[in-house]
């Protein structure tokens, strides 16, 4: 069932709670209060398909209303807030993608360039493998790869009515990618599994699902997914990670795994999209200083879901 | 068979893509596909996407094939009405009446977007949107 303003009684563990309100403080309320809002829903345009004016006409003239997403040129929020997007003529021919607002950000960070050799390793359904893609103007390559037959489908449907002629589908655990591929890689994004408190604005599902074990297991392959991600930079490469929750093991807690090995964490700013530094102190441990450079965003800071990100640098041996 | 299908193209819709043929890979028997020349020495089980595949009457390009080839053609090239386009998206046959063109494979389009392709024989383009692309 999709959120309705409220989050049903009961579905709130007592663990959740008292997690939650120590890593967001004051500020635990507001977040709760927008956890318990629908998400706005979002579109991208695809600029390699039809110039950005033309098609927004195309969907003013069927009645629908764009907003600028600040952080994101080619992204819009668009009412009315109905399904009816998905069977639009724009839609079916992949002159625009359905995708949340926060999501268009890890792309905007990672800022492949056209020509470059990047890696998405957890690629499906692959609405950021396509804006990636339209960000190097269909030139250089983009390994996808994704280990899930079904979730693959999904991805090459996507990736086809995008026009994305510069990705190469590729099917594996992702924690071998590197012994696959080698260190070739300019930029990678891992946009890692999660428990998806971030996504909790379109469905229960996350909350219900939460606990602190799920987190723990996460997190060990979210370690291991970043590690070989990592592993498969070419030196001097950059790497996003992301995930669309807050709890520190999945994120603060795995990118210092990354700076253990070597990694630097890189600063970074999105003009337009409001954020939180990343914590560098968890439960009594000290992380790195430089883990204050990764970014949260909660959803009441843009009224968006929810991501964390940080963006990080294979420095050479 | 590239040679083929830029032959054909340029037979058929009067305009010369052989400058896109480091673009063009050929994927089983039948089928076209355009890869960024970067990614074709890449390891993975699927490249770039799907444009065009051989039919007993030359070629028929996908949406796809249509949208980036589209703007090199100079004839066989169907443009509807917003009503017609919306009934092509949904999958149906179009009667064809006064329009200018041959028997076999046609472009169609809406104002500036291109809709893929069908095959006209003469009295009606028939439609070959597939179905997960068409407007329910």
């Amino acid at each position: 069932m999709l959120p309705s303003n409220e989050i049903p009684d009961g579905l709130l563990k007592p663990s959740f709670e008292e997690k939650y309100r120590k890593m967001l403080g004051s500020e635990y309320k507001e977040f709760l209060s927008f956890l318990a809002k629908r998400t706005r829903k979002s579109i991208r345009i695809n600029r390699m398909k039809g110039r950005k004016e033309d098609i927004i006409a195309l969907l003013k003239e069927d009645g629908w209303v764009l907003k600028e997403i600040p952080w994101y040129s080619y992204g819009f929020w668009i009412e009315p807030q109905t399904e009816g997007i998905g069977n639009t003529i724009a839609h079916k021919l992949g002159l625009i993608y359905v995708q949340e607002a926060a999501s268009m950000a890890p792309p905007v960070v990672l800022n492949p360039r056209p020509g470059e050799l990047i890696l998405d390793l957890a690629a499906a359904p692959g609405s950021k493998t396509t804006q990636m893609s339209e960000m190097m103007e269909w030139r250089g390559t983009i390994v996808a790869n994704d280990v899930s037959p079904s979730r693959i489908n999904a991805l090459s449907s996507n990736i086809q009515r995008m026009g994305c002629m510069n990705v190469v589908i590729n099917r594996a655990d992702g924690r071998r990618i590197h012994r696959i591929y080698g260190e070739i890689f300019d930029r990678v994004l891992l946009d890692a599994p999660c428990s998806s408190i971030g996504q909790v604005r379109r469905s229960w599902e996350a909350l219900k699902r939460w606990n602190q074990n799920l987190v723990e297991r996460i997190s060990v392959l979210q370690r291991d997914l970043a590690i070989a991600a990592y592993k498969a930079l070419k030196p001097g490469g950059l790497m996003v990670y992301s995930t669309c929750t807050f709890d520190p093991e999945e994120n603060e807690l795995v990118v210092q795994s990354l700076v253990n090995r070597g990694a630097e964490v890189v600063k970074f700013d999105i003009p337009g999209l409001k954020t939180r530094e990343g914590l560098v102190e968890w439960e009594g441990v000290k992380l790195d200083d430089s883990l204050a450079y990764t970014r949260r965003i909660y959803p009441h800071l843009n009224d968006t879901e929810g991501f964390y990100i940080a963006l990080l640098r294979k420095v050479p041996i | 068979m590239i040679e083929e299908f830029i032959s054909w193209f340029k037979d058929r819709f009067g305009g010369d893509i052989s400058h896109l043929k480091e673009f063009f890979v050929v994927s089983g028997e039948k089928r076209i596909r355009m890869v960024s020349p970067e990614s074709k020495g890449i390891n993975g089980i699927i490249k770039g996407i799907y444009i065009a595949k051989k039919v007993p009457f030359g070629f028929s390009l996908s949406i796809e094939g249509s949208q980036i080839l589209g703007k090199y053609a100079r004839r066989n090239v169907v443009s509807l009405d917003k009503e017609t386009a919306l009934v092509w998206m949904k999958g149906e046959d179009i009667p064809l009446e006064g329009h200018a063109v041959d028997k076999g494979t046609v472009i169609i389009k809406y104002k500036w977007i291109f809709m893929g392709s069908g095959y006209f024989d003469g009295q009606r383009v028939r439609n070959y949107v597939p179905g997960e692309r068409r407007l329910e």
